[in-house]
């Protein structure tokens, strides 16, 4: 091929463009001209049914509709947090009106939901005393027992901790996965939001992924993809967490947070609902490292709304 | 009553009842199940007896006192049907194929009356062995801790298709010294290649309590002189041997109604109706053949068992046996105690298994917690809720939350942290108790490389422990736990509080 000036003009240009566009969607970050923003954070005065639905309504809409997220025919895998036989008092759990919410959305958008998690405890206990059960079977969703058989190894791309993880099948099939964890002090991480909720999809020992914790629930986060991140702040454990304290320990927070970047909402819960500096927890850092996100909640593009 | 279909008929209530006691055992099983309707074990010796005693309440003697005042009006049809242990008996005849007969002239008998005498005798110094041989446990802990879990393993996916939720139950599980289980089932199975029903006829003490009832039960065998011809069809097909041998008198109390004989008989002479005893006549007293020398072999017997309790069956102080939330006193325990095994089957974590010697020979098949298969799930009181004897009482959600049965120790040779500076929290992080009875406390020390490093040491306070062993239960060392749970250092009257 001939290099002709217009020829050698355009490839300049057009390659030049390419490599600006990654500073270009920086800049539109951090003027927040992005068509959608990165975090939608709805608060509420006082907690009734009748709020927690408007506030999910509230943040589907400033997402920009549910429909970005689910679609006719899709399958739609819901990740409460229920790994504990704990009653939803005790905020071990993911409050069950609020994935009833969901839940009636996304079936009314025409989805196929599937409510899931592999617990702590005996299964059949967790789901009953949580209270998601009962809710799934009201709304008309199916809640899910996993099945020990269906985990499926998935390669970790850029693993820090582990090469393989084995992750449910349904997970991997779903068209879109909602994450729906509950805020809670945790001995072990400091604290339990978003991306700790992943180790809820993944099969193997839990014991062991405690040892080097930090370095595993990135790695959890680099194999499964989360389409959206609803985190429950409603009411949160501050002391004695995941699996114990009592209700002096219990902050009523009376917020949800609306993302699709694990480290985003992280970072944002932590610093907002706990007051901790999200450089300070172990796995955030690493996971601004890693290149999943930052740390600094002031460059992230947030709606706050009170319902 | 003289049509031939009652033999089916009994064969099709006797397989419903089977069914029935193992539908239960498996509804049980599930955690979300109502435990409060364990119901089998009130058929049992125990709770005939002297249940209501102990228990302080009815519940659990209705159903198994109801059957038995049953008994003077239909007769001992309890083993012929009800009887999870004598179907089992009667299905293991196809494998067993039992072909010999009682010697005319031994009345072997006879030796169940003195089981039961032994074990009332026994009882008067406060020894409730009639658990080991009392059918209805004997069944129940067979099907409970020796063949459920294995039809689980293996049916899992099939029960799974019948049952919802099936999947999330704690499967495969097994139950520690099952085998032992087994052994005792198996051999009141393999008795019957003597001759058929060998362990009703001979041993069970059970059927000689409804023996006894049935001497003077309305609802008999009678044979019609001018028909019969002294065939000895019904003789020979007589799973009890409760036929004279011409085939007309009827040893009424080993009579369980199971009807073979009207099948068999080919002229028509056999019929059931209501009659009085006195018209009807049994050839045999219950007591046939118990001799003065008998009596005083049990007498002695019994006086050796009751004063044994001191020192070969006396309570073991193993602190490594933990009994179940809300358990009795040790010694009140294992007296109170049936050993029918429920409270493995409903407990929800696979925790409670059955002991052999280690408790002393006394408290074998008594319920033990272990934590490293099983922990005491913190809000479930199932095992309280089933127990039929009150052994293991039942308690409220909020007093089992302060219940202690055991104290945490970490062994700080094997703990991660505290060996080899690993960061591990499993322990603290599962820790149920409100205000954590594990707490970690940070330190800076050297590694095994020289390296300054910072670790999180998990530290017990034994004051706030219950011992429900999700710490071992958790614990990730592999093998042996890095942290055990032993009984604990409080009074019992502490634990009431």
């Amino acid at each position: 091929m001939k290099i002709s000036r217009r020829n050698f003009i355009v490839t300049l240009f057009s390659s030049v463009g390419v490599l600006c566009s990654n500073y270009l969607t920086g800049i539109k970050k951090a003027f927040g001209v992005g068509k959608y923003s990165d975090l939608v954070v709805i608060k509420t005065q006082e907690l009734t049914q009748k709020s927690i639905y408007t506030m999910v309504e509230q943040g589907f809409k400033e997402l920009g509709g549910i429909e970005r997220f689910v679609k006719k025919g899709m399958k739609v895998v819901i990740k409460p947090n229920m790994g504990f036989n704990s009653t939803p008092e005790r905020a071990h759990t993911t409050n069950p009106i609020l994935v009833k919410a969901v839940a009636t959305m996304c079936k009314k958008a025409g989805a196929s939901v599937a409510i899931m998690d592999r617990p702590v405890h005996n299964a059949r206990l967790c789901y009953r005393s949580s209270g998601i059960e009962e809710v799934a079977k009201k709304v008309g969703v199916d809640c899910v027992y996993m099945d020990r058989d269906k985990f499926k190894p998935v390669k970790v791309p850029g693993g820090l901790n582990l090469d393989t993880l084995d992750v449910y099948e349904d997970i991997l099939e779903a068209d879109c996965i909602i994450n729906m964890p509950i805020a809670k002090h945790h001995s072990a991480a400091d604290l339990t939001l978003a991306m700790k909720n992943l180790m809820g999809v993944i099969g193997g020992n839990r014991g062991y992924y405690h040892i080097n914790l930090h370095r595993n629930i990135v790695d959890f986060n680099k194999a499964v993809k989360v389409h959206l991140i609803i985190l429950d702040g409603l009411r949160i454990l501050t002391k004695h967490g995941p699996s114990s304290g009592s209700p002096a320990d219990i902050k009523e927070t009376k917020t949800v947070i609306f993302g699709t970047n694990p480290v985003a909402v992280d970072a944002y819960a932590a610093k907002h609902l706990f007051g901790i500096e999200p450089s300070s927890i172990g796995y955030l850092n690493l996971a601004a490292q890693s290149g999943l996100g930052t740390t600094n909640v002031g460059a992230y593009s947030t709606i706050i709304r009170t319902v | 009553m003289k049509s031939k279909h009652w033999s089916i008929y009994r064969s099709i209530g006797q397989l419903l009842l089977w069914f029935v006691f193992v539908a239960s055992i498996i509804y049980l099983h599930d955690p979300v199940s109502d435990a409060g309707i364990g119901f089998y074990p009130s058929l049992s010796i125990h709770s005939i007896t002297i249940g209501y005693i102990t228990t302080h309440t009815v519940k659990y003697a209705v159903l198994g006192l109801g059957l038995f005042s049953l008994t003077f009006l239909l007769g001992r049809f309890f083993c012929g049907w009800v009887c999870p242990l004598g179907a089992t008996i009667d299905a293991s005849d196809a494998l067993i194929q039992p072909k010999g007969k009682i010697k005319a002239k031994t009345n072997i008998t006879r030796i169940k009356f003195l089981v039961l005498l032994s074990s009332v005798l026994i009882a008067f110094f406060g020894f409730t062995g009639s658990g080991y041989i009392d059918p209805i446990t004997i069944a129940y802990r067979a099907y409970e801790l020796f063949l459920y879990p294995f039809v689980s393993f293996i049916g899992s996916k099939p029960l799974s298709w019948i049952l919802p939720g099936y999947e999330a139950r704690d499967y495969p599980f097994y139950y520690y010294n099952w085998a032992w289980v087994a052994v005792v089932f198996l051999v009141v199975l393999g008795l019957s290649s003597f001759f058929r029903r060998f362990w009703c006829r001979v041993l069970c003490p059970l059927g000689a309590m409804y023996a006894v009832a049935s001497h003077v039960s309305l609802f008999r065998r009678v044979v019609d002189r001018d028909k019969c011809i002294h065939c000895g069809a019904c003789v020979k097909g007589c799973r009890m041997g409760a036929i004279a041998p011409e085939g007309v008198g009827t040893i009424e109390h080993e009579c369980i109604k199971c009807f073979d004989c009207l099948k068999n008989c080919n002229y028509d002479a056999v019929s059931f109706t209501f009659t009085r005893p006195s018209k009807v006549k049994s050839i045999e007293h219950p007591g046939k053949g118990i001799t003065r020398r008998d009596l005083l072999i049990v007498a002695g017997s019994s006086a050796m068992v009751a004063a044994s309790k001191v020192s070969l069956f006396a309570a073991s102080h193993d602190s490594s046996i933990i009994r179940p939330p809300g358990a009795l006193r040790e010694s009140q325990f294992l007296d109170a105690c049936i050993r029918c095994g429920q409270c493995m089957n409903v407990c929800p974590t696979n925790a409670l298994h059955p002991c052999f010697a280690e408790a002393g020979f006394y408290g074998m098949f008594t319920p033990r917690l272990i934590p490293r298969i099983g922990y005491c799930d913190f809000t479930c009181t199932r095992c309280g809720q089933v127990c039929p004897t009150g052994a293991i009482q039942e308690l409220s959600l909020s007093t089992k939350q302060k219940f202690v049965i055991g104290t945490a120790y970490i062994l700080h040779d094997i703990c991660l942290p505290w060996s080899e500076q690993i960061n591990c929290i499993v322990c603290e992080e599962v820790c149920p108790v409100a205000n954590k009875a594990i707490t970690l406390e940070k330190k800076v020390v050297k590694n095994t490389k020289g390296i300054q490093v910072e670790v999180l040491l998990p530290v017990v306070h034994e004051d706030r422990c219950i011992g429900c062993g999700i710490c071992e239960n958790r614990c990730p060392v592999s093998g042996q736990a890095a942290i055990v749970v032993r009984k604990p250092k409080l009074k019992l009257e502490e634990r009431y509080g």
